[in-house]
């Protein structure tokens, strides 16, 4: 209960910042804290759970966004790609949580690209591209630094 | 020795009066006190500030702290006084706007904006009980276009802004009157397209919207040419452009009520 507790709050804090972090009226590159919060939780926790969360972070993310529910889809697709890559790989080890990760994001991003491209006729274009790149870039960095702490 | 231990007593008495013995409580007029020197060891002679502050270095202190909370009190006052003008300059642009081209504005501030970085859509605090409806034009001081309304509820409304996902506009050269299509690139900025090689576009040109635009009024500015992009296959030439508002220092618009759709 207490891990539900803490997850729940953490994921309301990275939802605060990344709602209240910066005001922008123009499109432009930014870290997807949310997705790579649900991607680091997703495999110590039930399914369902994880997309409960990614249902309220698509739910916060497309109401604001105004590009339809391609949030959403994107997030169901991420968490789908990454339990099935969970049947053959092994969450404990550093190189199997990282191809786990990098593919979620690109899942995730590539969903959205054509999602908005194909149903909606909007070419977000290369900010999907950047914001891609620097999700996983953050990722990898955060996964060494948790390895790291966890072999001291 | 009577003597000597009298002296040392009453030397005691005063320090001990000077240091620990509480004050006259402060009043708003310490900034003034402080300000005319007295109480502050601003004397002509040294030696006479000097021995003045020894004996009064409890009221020193507490003016001190006193100051340090009036200062505060001060830059709170200072920083709703800055916002308040603000508002006030933009009030004043907005009636001046209003008696130049007798438009109905409406001022919201802007609550909040797309999370994802991905379509620059952004929220506003005035809904449809300030009149506010879709499709209306959303500016910022000097009439410059930032977007129009896309859906409305009571009390809020949710905008996109002209560097909206594959959003196009016709502008005109503001100096030499020629007419071109300004549409955002793959990489999120704003391109002038399909300029013929004749057309008399310049670096540095204002653009503003033209009379073509279904979505916007006329006149309004939209952006600055920047470098020319090369030369297509077709022989048009294309130009970057430089939005006249910049990403992240939008905190209140301007919305015109009076809308072609309307």
């Amino acid at each position: 209960m207490k891990k539900y507790f803490l997850s729940l709050l953490v994921w309301m804090l990275i939802m605060f910042f990344s709602v209240y972090g910066g005001k922008s009226l123009a499109p432009g590159f930014v870290f997807s804290l949310p997705l790579l919060f649900l991607i680091f939780i997703f495999p110590y926790f039930p399914y369902l759970y994880s997309f409960f969360l990614a249902f309220l972070t698509a739910l916060v993310l497309d109401t604001l966004g105004g590009l339809g529910a391609t949030n959403l889809i994107a997030f169901f697709i991420a968490l789908l790609v990454g339990i099935a890559l969970l049947r053959f790989l092994e969450k404990s080890s550093f190189i199997s949580q990282l191809i786990l990760g990098e593919v979620m994001i690109v899942a995730y991003y590539l969903t959205l690209f054509l999602g908005n491209y194909v149903w909606r006729d909007i070419n977000l274009g290369f900010i999907v591209l950047w914001d891609c790149l620097g999700a996983a870039v953050l990722y990898i960095a955060v996964l060494f630094i948790k390895e790291r702490l966890q072999s001291h | 020795m009577l003597i000597i231990g009298m002296v040392v007593v009453t030397f005691l008495f005063l320090l001990f009066r000077a240091y620990v013995s509480p004050s006259a409580s402060f009043q708003r007029n310490t900034v003034s006190i402080v300000a005319r020197g007295q109480d502050a060891g601003l004397y002509v002679s040294p030696l006479q500030g000097w021995i003045h502050d020894f004996f009064h270095f409890n009221q020193l202190r507490n003016i001190c702290r006193e100051t340090q909370k009036e200062n505060q009190r001060l830059l709170i006052q200072n920083t709703k006084i800055t916002q308040i003008q603000e508002e006030n300059n933009q009030l004043r642009q907005m009636l001046k706007l209003k008696e130049e081209k007798s438009w109905h504005l409406v001022l919201a501030n802007v609550i909040l904006t797309d999370p994802t970085g991905l379509s620059g859509s952004f929220w506003i605090n005035k809904g449809s009980e300030d009149e506010l409806a879709a499709g209306m034009n959303v500016i910022i001081n000097g009439e410059i276009l930032v977007g129009n309304l896309v859906k409305c509820f009571p009390s809020y409304c949710q905008g996109v802004s002209i560097l909206y996902p594959d959003s196009r506009l016709s502008v005109r050269d503001s100096r030499s009157e020629v007419m071109a299509i300004a549409e955002r690139d793959s990489g999120g900025k704003l391109l002038l397209k399909l300029v013929s090689q004749e057309a008399d576009i310049k670096k540095g040109d204002v653009l503003v919207t033209s009379r073509e635009n279904p979505a916007f009024l006329p006149d309004l500015l939209v952006a600055r040419v920047g470098d020319q992009q090369g030369i297509a296959a077709n022989f048009l030439k294309d130009f970057s452009l430089e939005p006249f508002f910049e990403r992240s220092d939008i905190s209140s618009v301007i919305v015109i009520t009076d809308f072609k759709g309307k």
